[in-house]
This record gives C-alpha cells, structure tokens and sequence, in this order.
C-alpha cells in the first residue's frame, strides 16, 4: 500500500471515529448500535498503521495487491452492516405493526367501557 | 420522613420464580411498592401475574432489558416515586437488603448498588475477572473504585429516574454507571448477599456473549462516556 493511501486512510477513519464518539455523546445514536462502526474504524485504522497485515492476508488468499485485500474487507464488512440493518428493520416492522393491532384493540375496549358507563 | 419506593421487577419468561420473588418481597415488609415488567414473556408468566394479582406492566412487544427496566422508570416517574430499585426476576436478589439500600438514599446519594464485594474478596473465576476488568476501566476513568459494577440490584433517586426514564443510552449496566459518576452523581455501595439464581439462565452466560459484554462495556467506559 502506497503511504499516501495509508495517510488517506488514517485520516478518514479517525475523523469518522471521533465524529461517531460525538455523536454517541450527543444522544444521536445509541451506544450499542454505533459499536459495530467503532469496531470497524479501528480495525482498519489498525491495517493502515500496521500494513503488513494487508500484505500477510493478501500473501495468504493469493491476492497480488495489499490494497485490493483492504477493499474487499471494507466491502464485506459493509455487506454484514447493510445485512444487519435488513435483519433489524424487519423485526422493527414486526414490533411496529404489533404495537399498532394493541392500540387498536386498547382503544376498542375502552371505547367500549364508555359505552357500557353511559 | 417518609419515601415513596418502588421496586422494578423487570421479568422475561421468569414462570419459575417470579411468584416467589414477589411473595418473598411482600413477606419482607419493606415498606416499598412493586411493579413487575412483563417483557413480552413467551411462557405463562403473564398468567401467573393476572391471577396472583400481582400488580404488573405488560409490554406488547418484547423490548430488551433495558427498554423493560426503563418502562418502569417511567411509571415511577409518572407516579412521583422517590426512589427506584431495580430487582432481578430471578429470585437473585434478597428483598431484606432494601431497606439498607433506601436508607443511603435518604443520606443524600443518588445510586446505591447493592454490591457483593464490599467486604468479601472476590473470587477467581472467569466472571469475576471480567467484574475486576470492569472494576478497573471504571477506576481508570472516574478514579472511583466500584467493587461490583455488574449487580443488577441498585436504588436511583428521583433526579435520576427522569434521567433513566428518558435519556438515550441508559442501559442498566455498568458502562451507565460510570457515565453517571463522570457527570457527578454520588454513588455509594452496600454489602448484600446474593443468592444463586434457581431458575433461568444468566443472559451473559456462555464465552462468546460473555466476551461481546465485555467488549461493550469497556469500549462504551472508554469512548462513549
């Protein structure tokens, strides 16, 4: 990986980490869902630190460059991110269209406790 | 002076001891008044709780621990509560301990934990490593020593029940605790006993959720507080 590469990439994922960590302090996203990101940040700031770890992973999938091993991973982690939010979103419906059908129910009963007190 | 107490019982599939639980609080006449939280139980403990009779929230969709505890924070917020106990379903926690705990509160602190750790040693399995990890990044961060971050039993006054009630990220667990002594909340410990739970399983038993806790509440003690 070439050094200017690498000083992109430090650059970039520290200031979405510090950006993140702001963010969690200002209550604009809930610990537990902004740890996967922090978890991947420092991951790869770690590889843009420590780029050997790109050239053994490369060496060991057969991969020509170090580079292409550290796209291929930001992409896959992206896919399971995206994947999680699909996996998250349906059980959100799923509660959101039960929570609905309890409220419709509540207020048929209490309107029909009105009723009965009139 | 008289307190207004409430003790949150928040319950998820507890059918096995929830009965006891809430009958050995009754029987120990704390003074206290009780509310379950029927996390969406998949097994019959919504059942036991309308034929008990025992006085309970039940929440149409299954929201977590936290959203449970949080529920109750609100009703006791909504109904003036002085202060806020959070108790185990599982029949963990001992209802002879309140009073203790109500008692610091009327001292003027804000969190009182019921810790096991104030006078015993702990001990030197896995999980108490993992308390001592806790321990220490709480130490390191707010220089206070809290020597049982992860019990699940502390009384909050009435300034921190709107906190609780309301506030996004406050999962009872020890990474909250730590923010809320960095903000300046006075938090003391007392020695309680803690049974073995006799029914249920630990939501942080097996390696690798116990890892992805761990992993959580020390990346929320350093980055996020």
């Amino acid at each position: 990986m070439s050094i200017q590469f690498r000083i992109m990439l430090v650059i970039l994922t520290a200031s979405c980490f510090i950006y993140l960590i702001k963010n969690v302090k200002k209550g604009k996203i809930r610990g537990d869902y902004a740890m996967g990101w922090i978890l991947c940040s420092m991951a790869l700031l770690i590889v843009s630190i420590f780029p050997q770890i790109a050239y053994i992973i490369a060496s060991l999938l057969g991969i020509i460059s170090p580079a292409n091993i550290v796209f291929a991973i930001i992409t896959f982690l992206l896919i399971i991110m995206v994947y999680v939010l699909f996996a998250k979103v349906s059980t959100l419906e799923e509660k959101q269209k039960n929570l609905v059908h309890e409220l419709a129910l509540l207020k048929k009963e209490i309107s029909e406790v009105n009723e009965n007190n009139t | 002076m008289c307190m207004k107490v409430i003790v949150i019982i928040p319950a998820y599939n507890e059918e096995d001891s929830i009965l006891k639980v809430v009958r050995d609080l009754k029987a120990a006449n704390t003074g206290c008044d009780y509310l379950v939280i029927n996390d969406c139980s998949k097994d019959s403990t919504l059942e036991i709780l309308r034929k008990e009779g025992i006085q309970h929230l039940d929440l149409p969709v299954n929201l977590g621990l936290t959203g449970a505890v949080q529920a109750g924070y609100k009703y006791a917020y909504y109904h003036n509560y002085d202060a806020a106990i959070q108790f185990d379903g599982d029949g963990q926690h001992l209802p002879e301990y309140i009073p203790m705990l109500v008692e610091e509160i009327k001292n003027g602190y804000d969190i009182v934990i019921g810790s096991r750790f104030v006078d015993n040693k702990k001990g030197l399995s896995l999980r108490m490593l993992g308390s001592r990890i806790i321990t220490f990044a709480i130490k390191l961060t707010t220089g206070k020593k809290i020597s049982d971050p992860t019990s699940g039993m502390r009384i909050i006054n009435k300034k921190y029940i709107k906190d609780y009630a309301f506030e996004i990220n406050r999962k009872p667990e020890p990474d909250t605790l730590a923010f809320q002594i960095k903000k300046g909340a006075k938090v003391k410990e007392v020695q309680v006993e803690m049974e073995e739970r006799f029914a249920g399983e630990s939501i942080y038993s097996g390696i690798s959720s116990s890892i992805k806790y761990m992993v959580k509440v020390i990346i929320t003690i350093i980055f996020f507080n």
